[in-house]
């Protein structure tokens, strides 16, 4: 069975918790980056006028799993600090590697673009305030690749 | 989860529960593996059926983390968060504790101000619609929202350091401003190194914003008074018209969470600390991790007063344009301002012994009693105002800290209603504007960015804040001074 779906989102009291899916790594990390900006706006309608590349590492326990807070908590910065919405993601390669020293090491290499903020023409819905570690996985499965996240709203 | 599950849910709850009186519930510590000391539930039992399992689990696990003192305990508001639950409460030894970043949450300082007025309801009422028109013009509110207020590096450092004390000086408020405020308007020893360049990246075009989801601006008149006394004391009288504010660090305090999680969630590796939630990720209370964390928390914490300080500032001069009278003239002083996500270094006596120690308030509010030396003089023989915020349409409290604070909770208290359903949910099932309607002929007039945060905060999606404020009324941790009633509202 192949993946249709590439992320839902469950009910959570306080906050929003989405299941994200892909038939790659890479796919999952890109989906899970779709379904936080689709809380934040209609992505659909924002333009890919500046884009920006996101190099990321993470070493030491649950290495996938600091990855995505990571990753994810990028989009958030750039939507602040650069003033960006972002619509569109590109995950270009993600996976692990050995260091020197033989340790795992989760990296991503992405492409996300948008626009400048601009509350008149955006069809802002809620602000993200984080990305939190909250019961967060990042798992291989028989159909590919899921991950689990909980924002904070 | 369907409703047959809820229900199951539940029932599973108390069963697991030691009912010690009519409003404390405590979870033992066979409920899970690891925990060091029991759980703690302030609860009626009206508001039992308020909480799930997930909820109690998370209590749970707070009680799992080395060096907690006494229980990990949650005020009647709480509610399903991430690591801590909201309106989580907790004390580390600090020596054998430790500090850690989900106690207090992402939203640093997120907190509540109000500020008397002596105009009286029917002086504002008629002009409500004018009012939060003014309001939600001059103060920035909503997703990617910014300050037309630009501060320098330096500005935004002396902000990290000094709080509200800075912004008064720097011209955004007045004298008595940081007199009537928790920790007087900034915590010491904030260390700006500590604070990463993103979460200034992040800061520097947000200050002098109320953000979005459950934050506000509240115009309200006093409806009620149940404590002549304290509300002497806090100069409140009914029929007064008051003004709320609430909002915290917005994206610097996000980022500082952020970052130091990232690096004490490698620290609990290192210090072998076993942590059943990665959200709750912390260091020994001494180490170079925890204290590097408490440096940057404070620089937050400091940010979020400011923060308030300013809108508070601009909101003066709303009223003052509007009323043509100054602030002097309008008696727009602060009550009090209440940081409700926060973790505190405090003396508390544990076992019969003064001991200094950590505090965690997620979602909760300091209630130090009368006497305290940190309750402000004009204050210290009623006690320390609490503040309690209630849902879009619903009243808010003023309580003052109460004689068991102390003993029962680490001088803490709730924080607000507390939610019950979902933001998701709520959009889908409620619509923003007929509740708009509503809130108008209630006499509420709402001005937000748009409809749906007028759904996904209605009244409904949360608990009654009389049934909250009721059981730390009866434990005596904090009691009802002074009911307040919307008649303005600015949402972002």
């Amino acid at each position: 069975m192949t993946q249709k779906t590439d992320f839902i989102y469950l009910d959570h009291v306080a906050d929003t918790k989405f299941i994200a899916y892909g038939d790659t790594i890479e796919k999952v990390f890109e989906n899970a980056a779709l379904a936080t900006l689709s809380v934040i706006a209609d992505i659909s309608t924002i333009h890919p006028k500046t884009a920006f590349e996101i190099d990321l590492e993470t070493t030491g326990t649950a290495g996938k799993e600091n990855l995505m807070v990571d990753f994810l908590s990028e989009l958030l910065y750039l939507f602040d600090a650069e003033e960006t919405v972002l619509g569109a993601v590109y995950v270009k390669e993600a996976g692990v590697k050995k260091d020197d020293d033989g340790n795992d090491v989760w990296f991503i290499n992405a492409v996300v673009s948008g626009e400048p903020i601009d509350s008149a023409k955006q069809n802002f819905k809620t602000e993200v305030k984080a990305i939190t570690y909250s019961g967060i996985r990042v798992e291989e499965t028989p159909t590919g690749f899921e991950a689990e996240v909980v924002l904070d709203l | 989860m369907s409703n047959q599950n809820k229900e199951k849910n539940e029932s599973d709850v108390t069963e697991e529960l030691t009912r010690v009186n009519d409003n404390i519930w405590d979870i033992p510590t066979s409920h899970a593996y690891g925990m060091n000391v029991p759980g703690r539930l302030f609860l009626s039992e009206k508001l039992m059926g308020t909480i799930d399992k997930e909820t109690v689990n998370q209590v749970a696990n707070v009680a799992m983390l080395p060096g907690i003192l006494d229980y990990s305990m949650a005020m009647p508001d709480v509610h399903l968060g991430y690591g801590f639950t909201i309106g989580g409460v907790a004390a580390f030894d600090e020596e054998e504790g430790v500090i850690s970043p989900g106690g207090v949450g992402f939203d640093i300082n997120c907190g509540v101000r109000l500020m008397k007025t002596n105009l009286l309801k029917e002086d504002a009422t008629p002009h409500m619609k004018i009012l939060t028109e003014n309001l939600f013009k001059k103060i920035p509110s909503g997703v990617g929202s910014k300050g037309e207020f630009k501060v320098t590096d330096t500005e935004l450092t002396e902000a990290f350091l000094h709080g509200s004390q800075w912004a008064v000086e720097a011209g955004y408020g007045i004298e008595s401003d940081t007199k009537n405020c928790e920790s007087y308007g900034f915590m010491e020893g904030g260390n700006p190194d500590t604070v990463g360049t993103k979460a200034r990246k992040r800061g520097r075009p947000q200050f002098g914003t109320l953000g979005s989801g459950n934050h506000f601006l509240e115009i309200q008149y006093v409806d009620k008074i149940y404590d002549p006394v304290a509300a002497a004391a806090y100069g409140l009288e009914e029929g007064q018209v008051t003004v709320m504010i609430h909002c915290g660090s917005r994206g610097a305090g996000h980022q500082i969470c952020t970052d130091h999680l990232q690096t004490l969630n490698q620290a609990v590796k290192k210090y072998k600390i076993n942590v059943p939630d990665m959200q709750l990720a912390c260091a020994p209370a001494k180490s170079k991790e925890a204290q590097d964390y408490f440096d940057a928390m404070k620089c937050g914490a400091n940010y979020a007063w400011a923060n308030r300080q300013i809108i508070m500032h601009w909101t003066r001069e709303v009223f003052e344009q509007f009323y043509g009278k100054d602030t002097d003239a309008l008696g727009m002083e602060l009550l009090y301002d209440v940081a409700h996500n926060v973790a505190k270094y405090e003396t508390h006596e544990v076992d019969g012994k003064k001991q200094d120690v950590y505090v965690h308030r997620k979602g909760a509010t300091r209630a130090f009693p009368a006497g305290h030396p940190e309750v402000p003089q004009q204050y210290r023989d009623v006690g320390q105002p609490v503040l309690i915020p209630g849902s879009m349409g619903t009243p808010s409290f003023v309580l003052k800290g109460g004689p068991n604070s102390m003993s029962l909770s680490f001088g803490s208290a709730c924080h607000g209603a507390g939610r019950l359903m979902g933001r998701g949910k709520a959009k889908g099932s409620m619509n923003g504007e007929a509740i708009q309607e509503e809130l108008a002929r209630q006499g509420i007039t709402v001005r937000a960015e748009k409809a749906s945060v007028i759904a996904e905060e209605a009244p409904s999606v949360y608990k009654n804040s009389d049934d909250v404020v009721d059981v730390v009324d009866s434990l005596g941790i904090a009691q009802k001074v002074a009911r307040l009633i919307p008649i303005g509202v600015i949402k972002g």
